[in-house]
């Protein structure tokens, strides 16, 4: 009877490229990207009952899949994170020759936002959806992503110098920094 | 007639953009906005890169055992049927 409507979960086969992209965005690892999509997807296979037909399923599992990711963080909380942390603290540190961290460190960049910050950027700024929505899979308040979105910007145009005014003071800072260096040692 | 009236005020809105952006100069431009496009470029290009990238086997897979599963083991049916096979 249920085969005249068509089964949801012959679509998930098309948000696999999408739920990879999203996980590798929020655990910056491949592997743990790579079974976090597996978790999820079997998280939505079991429980496709609870998916509205015709509502967004990329949403619908961009949810399970952000669900899992923090439950699994709040598991074995200190260890990747931390490491993960001391690294960015280092990149942090370590400017280019000239001062400043390129476009091309987008990357590590990217990398020292906080998990919060950096998923609320990933759904609005790169997969397309609105406050809204981001708010809505977040279990948060729209002005809640709007500040983490707008922070997230923030630093990344800080860290990247995107905007010459900052550029400026970040190379005082680095050149000051130098000197204090130079003076201690 | 008030039909018209949502698409005036939205058409005044526009055209008072529209407006603003040719009397301001260019320079005035907030630069927050150009860096604001740069991040999403970047998130974007980063982001459709590993969504186009050909997803590994494991999860075709993964998603044919689910349904291989679900035909062997029709609800309602009794472990008994399952560990036939």
């Amino acid at each position: 009877m249920t085969d005249v409507q068509a089964d949801p979960r012959d679509d998930l086969v098309n948000h696999l490229g999408a739920l990879r992209a999203f996980a590798v965005s929020l655990t910056r690892n491949s592997a743990t990207a790579d079974d976090l999509v597996q978790d999820t997807l079997v998280k939505a296979w079991t429980n496709i009952d609870k998916f509205e037909p015709g509502s967004n399923m990329r949403a619908w599992l961009f949810t399970i899949l952000r669900n899992t990711f923090y439950s699994l963080r709040r598991k074995r909380k200190r260890e990747v994170e931390d490491a993960d942390g001391v690294l960015s603290e280092k990149l942090a540190q370590k400017p280019e020759h000239d001062g400043r961290l390129h476009m091309r460190d987008f990357g590590s960049a990217f990398a020292q936002l906080n998990d919060e910050q950096r998923e609320a950027l990933v759904l609005v700024g790169a997969g397309g959806f609105s406050y809204e929505e981001a708010a809505e899979m977040c279990g948060v308040k729209t002005g809640t992503i709007k500040s983490r979105v707008n922070r997230a910007r923030a630093r990344l145009t800080e860290l990247m110098d995107l905007d010459e005014q900052s550029q400026m003071e970040l190379t005082d800072s680095v050149t000051a920094g130098i000197v204090a260096q130079q003076g201690a040692a | 007639m008030e039909l018209y009236a949502p698409r005036d005020v939205w058409f005044q809105k526009l055209r008072k953009k529209m407006m603003d952006c040719m009397t301001q100069p260019p320079r005035a431009r907030p630069r927050k906005e150009q860096a604001d496009r740069e991040i999403d470029e970047n998130l974007k290009r980063a982001f459709n890169e590993v969504a186009s990238q050909q997803v590994p086997d494991r999860f075709t897979e993964l998603l044919e055992q689910l349904r291989k599963q679900e035909t062997q083991k029709p609800s309602g049916q009794s472990e008994e049927a399952a560990s036939d096979d």
